[in-house]
């Protein structure tokens, strides 16, 4: 670790003196054999990342979903799925979780860098209810990753993000440590209560349109 | 004149440790300067120091210091981050190893540090600077007034908060009064005045949804569906920063009311269920944090009329159903407006009291806290922080170990508890009987350290500190005990003006605690006790270096780091931070003098008249050099008995080993494999004729390894020369 340096400094008409060369030397061969850190390595050594075969020192899993929204959102709400196309994520009519994109992963002990980018799109019910979204890693949301407030007391349309926010693009991201073993990462949503409808949404939803997941493995 | 076969031998003298006694055992030396014990016992000349960054670029030399006043290393961020900072100049750096270079953490402006402050540059007397490393991180705090710094490996900031926040401003909901009470206008908005489609005017505004603070209770008459009582609010801010510590509240704010109003029965006037009629306010001008701040927490009362308490709460994050888990009300250092709108209830958590970050001059870490002292405007003051926030230090959480108010003058953490000095008295500080607070108890009203940094721990436990007339140590089961008083002629001779900026280290490689001092009217610390725990005893170092401060490394290196100026062996002093006892080829320091004198041999039995015949010196080889030997007699040093001194050889003249220089690799007629140092005995004829004592004089500046050494002397029994 860090700099290392000779205890003896050998001059002429001193004993040739194996100690003290032994000394010297071991102080550099037992750095090398694990002990080197970020002063050991020039500014910019590692910089080039054409250097490095692919997955030696980040594995990246990456998925993603292209769904172009179509340019009415003012369309009638009714009509909503009618003006996306390909496979638009639609938020369930219950308050709980639901995963809108999920991934699984089967790594060693790491940092795994989530990051979710998407396109928050339109709902059937604008003024209702919100959304909030987050990241799951194992059943666990991130209580820091989540959108928007989770209480009613400053929010009279419920929590989260309502028809002000259509397509709206956003990312969450969060560095997690894991230990080795499969780990399952989701993006997920929920629909929130509304200050004025105390029953669950049943017929408003929200759609995710495009969406990517991309998982970082650092080692 | 006795007879040559009534020679006797002193036996082997085995001098590791020195004693200013005039009636000293001749096994302790009167002076062993510029060596250590090795590992095979032996005393052996040190040698270094070597600068930290070495010379890359011949144009350029050696890095550009300026004076230094501190130097610290540590390992953050779990152990993966290796930090070495020093102070000098104006500048805190902290070593970039894979630039080669340094960075500024603190500077003035234009220096290109991450935080710009101005440090003073001043050799006045003062203690260095202080590191002292917490779990997070590592306090820095610079003398003359400076206010104490914080960093983590990546971020510096000021230590906490030295200022209170502005208190914020609360608007609405408003009462407008008329001289006709008929016309009075209970406050109807919750907000600005303006309504929306859906709700009236008086629920407030529609974005911030309906009303929660209030009292409402039922009509005292009947005669109303319930009345909206009489309440008074105040709020108050607290800043939290980017570790976590925690400004001073702000003075309180405006006092926000709601006055009576009735609610009418339903079917009548502008009925709306009671719980309509509750209401929320908007505070403003939150005031913004200085740099560093990540967060602002709004402390509310609750209805100071009805719940019976006027204290302030913290109001909780808005995350997931309003948990209190979030750092902050507001987790940014930019809005400036907060809509609030809770019900009394939502107010659980009454929040800290810190005080301003004081100017202190010494810290230490102890039972999970950051204890301060030597604090500006109140130096009899001992205040520990909050547990893990290093820089929160809560109002009436001070002590006072001293009674009669002497300044605090250190600090140690022991396995006890934590020391406190003075510069006269000793306190340990140690956990309360019920263990939420602490006690005093006093070790010592004579005794105090004079200097924070010449306290160190040997490891065995055992602290050792600099007091008024000398060093002491602390164990457990023995005390304070007094070590210096062997060398007390040595230790009057500190100037007792700059002991203050003494500093000290144990070095793990040799086990030795070293104290660099300013000697007599010097003004830099020229003089290095050197106290052998395992011999018990006193030795010196001197010479080519003159620290400022030392450490140790906290990585499996152990180096002993110092700070501070070197001479090099072309006589030019450089101010620098230093690796000591390790020496490269890039830097040659200034040859160091390994000098040993004797204790005046014989001086027990003076009065008695002996020749001192021979001396016999066992050296382990290390030099094709020799040392000089001065022998002085009947107590005068200033006349040699060998006026040009005796040379004595380094290496054995009948045995010599192969020597760099002059040895050929791969040659068979010559010695030349590598060897394992031998010892060997030199005798040397010294002849002191009918002398009362006679003192050895060994001195070089070749490296030197010395084992023992005995004489050979002839008593003239019966010749005493008592006048």
């Amino acid at each position: 670790m860090a700099w290392k340096y000779p205890k003896y400094n050998n001059t002429d008409g001193e004993p040739i003196d194996a100690e003290a060369i032994n000394v010297n030397f071991e102080a550099f061969i037992r750095e090398t054999q694990g002990n080197l850190n970020e002063h050991n390595w020039a500014s910019g050594a590692f910089t080039d990342a054409e250097d490095y075969e692919i997955g030696a020192c980040l594995r990246i899993d990456h998925s993603y979903d292209e769904v172009t929204p179509m340019a009415a959102q003012t369309a009638a709400p009714a009509n909503i799925a009618a003006i996306v196309s390909g496979t638009a994520y639609q938020t369930i009519a219950v308050y709980d979780w639901d995963v809108v994109d999920s991934t699984q992963i089967i790594c060693d002990t790491a940092l795994l860098w989530v990051i979710a980018s998407f396109q928050h799109s339109v709902s059937n019910d604008f003024t209702r209810y919100g959304v909030q979204y987050g990241l799951r890693l194992d059943g666990v949301v991130i209580a820091e990753t989540v959108t928007g407030s989770g209480g009613r007391n400053t929010d009279p349309n419920g929590e989260g993000l309502d028809g002000d926010g259509t397509n709206m693009p956003l990312v969450l991201d969060a560095i997690l440590p894991v230990l080795s073993g499969p780990h399952t990462i989701e993006l997920v949503a929920r629909m929130c209560t509304s200050a004025t409808i105390a029953l669950p949404p049943t017929a408003a939803y929200w759609m995710v349109c495009n969406r990517e997941l991309i998982v970082v493995e650092m080692h | 004149m006795g007879y040559d076969r009534n020679r006797q031998n002193t036996g082997l003298l085995a001098l590791r440790v020195e004693s200013g006694r005039l009636l000293a055992p001749a096994s302790v030396a009167a002076e062993i300067d510029n060596f250590e014990m090795t590992p095979e016992g032996t005393l052996r000349s040190i040698n270094g120091p070597t600068p930290i960054l070495p010379v890359y670029n011949p144009v350029a030399g050696l890095f550009n210091y300026g004076r230094v006043h501190g130097v610290f290393h540590a390992l953050l961020m779990e152990g993966s981050r290796d930090v070495l900072l020093v102070h000098s100049a104006q500048q805190i750096r902290v070593l970039n190893g894979w630039g080669r270079t340094w960075s500024t953490l603190i500077g003035p402006s234009g220096s290109g540090a991450q935080l710009e402050a101005d440090l003073v540059n001043t050799d006045t007397p003062q203690y260095p600077t202080q590191f002292t490393q917490t779990p997070t991180g590592i306090v820095i705090v610079p003398q003359n007034r400076s206010r104490a710094y914080f960093y983590d490996g990546e971020a510096v900031l000021p230590l906490g908060y030295d200022q209170y926040p502005a208190p914020p401003m609360g608007y609405g909901p408003t009462s407008y009064y008329d001289a006709d009470p008929a016309n009075d206008i209970p406050n109807v908005y919750g907000f600005m005045g303006s309504g929306s489609a859906t709700l009236p005017p008086s629920y407030g505004h529609v974005d911030f949804g309906t009303g929660q603070a209030g009292t409402i209770v039922a009509d005292p008459n009947g005669v109303q569906a319930g009345v909206l009582g009489s309440s008074r609010y105040q709020a108050a801010v607290q800043w939290i920063d980017y570790f976590g510590n925690l400004s001073p509240l702000s003075p309180r704010s405006n006092t926000v009311s709601i006055d009576t109003q009735n609610i009418p029965l339903a079917g009548t006037g502008d009925y709306r269920t009671p719980d309509r009629w509750l209401r929320a306010f908007l505070w403003g001008a939150i005031p913004k944090g200085p740099q560093g701040t990540i967060g602002k927490i709004l402390c509310h009362t609750k209805d100071m009329l009805n719940s019976g308490t006027s204290d302030l709460y913290e109001v909780p994050g808005n995350m997931l159903g309003a948990t209190s888990g979030s750092y902050a009300t507001i987790p940014d250092n930019q809005v400036t407006m907060y809509q609030y709108n809770r019900p009394d209830t939502d107010l659980v958590t009454r929040p800290p009291e810190p005080i301003p970050v004081p100017v202190f001059k010494v810290c230490a870490v102890a039972f999970g806290r950051l204890w301060i002292a030597g604090i500006e405007g109140d130096p009899a003051a001992l205040i520990p922080s909050m547990p893990g926030r290093w820089g929160t230090f809560l109002r009436d959480s001070e002590y006072f170990p001293d009674p009669t108010g002497a300044e605090i003058t250190a600090l140690c953490p022991v396995p006890q508890g934590l020391l406190a000095f003075t510069a006269v008295s000793t306190f340990l500080v140690v956990a309360s009987d019920d263990g939420k607070g602490f006690q005093v108890a006093p070790l010592s009203n004579t005794v105090g350290c004079v200097a924070p940094s010449s306290i160190a721990t040997l490891q065995d436990g055992t602290v050792i500190w600099l007091g008024r007339d000398g060093f002491y140590r602390f164990k457990a089961d023995a005390g304070i005990q007094n070590i210096s008083l062997d060398i007390e002629e040595l230790t009057k001779r500190i100037n007792n003006v700059r002991a203050k900026q003494a500093c000290a280290v144990v070095d793990p490689r040799t086990r030795e605690y070293r104290c660099w001092v300013p000697l007599d009217a010097g003004r830099d610390n020229d003089f290095c006790f050197v106290f052998d725990p395992i011999s018990e005893g006193w030795r010196r170092r001197t010479g080519t270096e003159l620290p400022v401060a030392v450490c140790v490394t906290k990585d499996h290196r152990q180096y002993v780091i110092a700070g501070g100026r070197v001479t090099d062996n072309l006589s030019v002093t450089r101010h620098g931070v230093w690796l000591l006892d390790h020496e490269v080829q890039s830097f040659v320091p200034k040859p160091r003098m390994y000098r040993l004198e004797t204790s005046w041999i014989e001086a027990g039995s003076s009065k008695d008249v002996k020749s001192g015949k021979m001396v016999y010196f066992w050296f382990r080889e290390t030099d094709n050099t020799s040392a000089e030997i001065e022998v002085y007699r009947d107590w005068r040093k200033t006349k040699t008995v060998y006026s040009n001194a005796v040379d004595v050889d380094l290496v054995d003249p009948e045995d010599v080993p192969p020597l760099w220089g002059t040895t050929a690799y791969g040659q068979s007629t010559t010695p030349n494999q590598w060897i394992k140092r031998r010892p060997y005995w030199k005798k040397v004829a010294i002849f002191v004729p009918s002398c009362e004592v006679y003192k050895l004089v060994l001195k070089t500046t070749s490296p030197i390894e010395l084992i023992g050494l005995s004489m050979d002397e002839l008593p003239h029994g019966g010749s005493g020369r008592v006048p």
